[in-house]
């Protein structure tokens, strides 16, 4: 026997209480792989090429637009290698639940700023830029429509109203594109944004946003300073930024998804703090003559302390384990099934090594009164008097 | 510190002199013993009687090191044990003392072997050597053959000889006691008499006894008996 069959042999002691206990842990620590694997899927933003890209928005918020006259100005600018126009329709195709995230863009400058998230064949550009209503369709949302090119669709949008009063706007499938990356995202569409802004009742001649590549990645920053400079007074003043930052303001609208994911976290460890930490005093409370006999036959404090310690630390990483383990099974599953709209969705060594240590933390702070309980215990009060 | 002197003994293993003991209850204070002496030289067998309450448990819990003097000196096999820290007390036990309860107080999830070997885990000692002594212990009570029992599997007396068998394990000199047999039957009681007399007589082991039974008692080489916190006995140092 050695000292950690003792540790195994008092935790095996109550089995519904273990089970218990490691259930909680392990609800914990699954809630928190999980969420760290939606948290991280959020905050991949950084695709190749995303930091070269510069995007121009309405200073005054993602809601506002730009006038797509800025557009002729911005491309004077001595940095500007080329410049599209952004304007986002919000539309679906049959069912209203399937919602499309559909950009309209000047094409062939929009391909060429895309080219590296998106591969297009020569054959399908050519076909894009010439059809004037034509539609470059992501391959992942081409296979579940059943879109060929050369098929006519006709999408309803949202927000947007015709001058002829319908929503209803026909495209024909003029191309496709793959993601760069493999398992990328290919569920968005892109149209002409002439063909789009001329059929516009309301809203004509804006853009939500100017996307604009550089010359000299190293000129952006002056760059981005000359352009909100010219406008600064404007009625449309302008906030010129990578892209990357732009999609950190984009997901700030939704709620910031991290600290969200960060109060639920919390809030999970603190009620299993609270739980197991009351159950692991009672359970020092429950063997109190057990350790003054442990300490009667020559057990230190410090000895007893580490039995306890010993006891909290199986029972935690024995959760942390199992939490950790269901969580991951569940990322994949369903990293699998959404690698299309969610990429970047995994449990990656940091989340690993942070739930390490908060098992560590865990220990500690459970353990910390059940240990001093122990340790302290006066052996004639624990004895008991007879 | 004036130490009580003792005549024609062989080395006294337990030295007490001018030993106190107060208990205080708020604001009043209950003395147990105010001025105790007593000597116990090595291998004797001493069974402690006195009515309830007279202080016996007090007594043996500061021979063990688990409770503390409030005066006086207190000194086992040459150690002070009145002068020492809770730490330097854990290890004494560990080297110097066996303790047996009332109540076998043993450990429900352990087998017999395994908590026979539990003092053992506080000793410099490979797992080979740890097996052959608890193998010799469980054999010298006489329950060889039930090393994988758990406690609840075993009658109270042979869960108090499993107790015997851990007290003796480390081999320490001194073993003490708190009605052993104050919660068996006659036969059972008897055989852990007869063991804890094979101890004292075999084995050389200083055993103190605190007993009820006068039966019991004569198992001793000797009796002390306490009231109102003093021995009563003419000759307590025989
Ligand atoms: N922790 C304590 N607090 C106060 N009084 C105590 C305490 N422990 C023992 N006593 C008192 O000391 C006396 C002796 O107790 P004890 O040594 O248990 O007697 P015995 O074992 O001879 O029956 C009793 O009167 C008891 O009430
Ligand atoms: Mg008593």
């Amino acid at each position: 026997m050695r000292m950690s069959t003792l540790v195994a042999r008092n935790a095996l002691r109550n089995p519904v209480r273990l089970v218990l206990m490691v259930a909680c842990i392990a609800i914990a620590f699954l809630i928190f792989g999980v969420l760290s694997a939606v948290g991280a899927a959020f905050r991949m933003e950084d695709q190749p090429g995303a930091h070269e890209r510069v995007m121009i928005v309405n200073r005054n918020g993602l809601q506002q637009t730009l006038p797509i006259a800025y557009l002729a100005d911005i491309r004077q600018q001595p940095n500007v290698a080329a410049a599209t126009p952004v304007r986002l329709a919000i539309a679906y195709w049959r069912e209203p639940k399937d919602v499309l995230s559909a950009v309209m863009v000047d094409p062939a400058i929009y391909l060429t700023l895309s080219e590296d998230s998106a591969v297009v064949s020569a054959e399908d550009r050519a076909r894009f830029v010439a059809t004037r209503d034509g539609l470059l369709v992501g391959q992942a949302l081409a296979t579940r429509n059943g879109w060929k090119r050369g098929d006519l669709v006709t999408l309803q949008s949202l927000n947007d109203l015709r001058t002829d009063g319908t929503r209803s706007w026909s495209f024909r499938v003029a191309g496709i594109y793959r993601a760069a990356k493999p398992g990328g995202p290919e569920l968005a569409v892109a149209g002409h944004y002439d063909y789009f802004n001329d059929a516009l009742l309301t809203g004509r001649d804006r853009a939500n946003w100017i996307m604009v590549q550089g010359r000299d990645v190293t000129a952006n920053d002056a760059m981005a300073r000359a352009i909100d400079a010219s406008y600064a007074n404007s009625a449309a003043a302008t906030r010129t930024q990578s892209e990357a930052a732009l999609g950190r303001a984009f997901l700030s609208q939704i709620g910031d998804v991290v600290l969200i994911i960060r109060l639920v976290v919390g809030a999970a460890f603190l009620v299993i703090l609270c739980i197991v930490g009351n159950t692991l005093i009672f359970m020092v409370g429950e063997r109190t003559r057990e350790i003054g006999v442990l300490k009667t036959l020559g057990f230190s404090g410090g000895r007893v302390a580490r039995i306890v310690v010993g006891e909290v630390a199986l029972i935690t990483l024995a959760g942390a384990a199992v939490g950790m383990s269901l969580a991951l099974l569940i990322v994949t599953a369903v990293a699998s099934a959404t690698k299309d709209m969610l990429p970047g969705l995994a449990i990656g060594p940091t989340t690993l090594g942070i739930a390490a240590l908060l098992a560590g933390g865990l220990v500690l702070l459970t353990g910390l009164l059940p240990v001093v309980k122990a340790a302290r215990l006066d052996i004639v009060t624990a004895l008991g008097r007879v | 510190m004036n130490m009580m002197q003792t005549i024609s003994a062989p080395t006294p293993l337990i030295e007490i002199s001018r030993l106190s003991k107060r208990y205080s209850r708020g604001e009043t204070v209950v003395p147990i013993f105010d001025d105790l002496s007593l000597s116990i030289p090595c291998g004797r067998f001493v069974a402690l009687m006195g009515p309830s309450g007279s202080g016996k448990t007090t007594l043996l819990n500061m021979l063990a090191g688990i409770d503390r003097p409030s005066g006086g000196m207190l000194s086992i096999d040459g150690e002070r044990i009145d002068r020492y820290g809770e730490a330097a007390l854990a290890g004494w036990r560990a080297r110097t003392l066996g303790f047996i309860f009332q109540f076998y107080n043993l450990m429900p999830m352990l087998t017999a072997a395994q908590n026979v070997e539990l003092p053992l885990l506080l000793q410099p000692m490979g797992a080979s050597e740890r097996r052959r002594r608890v193998e010799t212990a469980l054999d010298v009570v006489g329950l060889a053959d039930r090393m994988k029992h758990r406690p609840r599997e075993l009658s109270g007396g042979q869960q108090q000889r499993v107790a015997i068998a851990r007290a003796l394990v480390a081999d320490p000199k001194l073993i003490l006691a708190d009605e052993p047999t104050g919660d068996l039957d006659r036969p059972s009681a008897d055989r852990v008499l007869e063991i804890l007399r094979l101890l004292s007589s075999e084995l050389g082991k200083t055993i103190v006894m605190v007993t009820h039974d006068p039966v019991a008692a004569r198992a001793a080489d000797l009796t002390l008996h306490l009231e109102k916190g003093r021995f009563v006995d003419e000759a307590i140092a025989a």
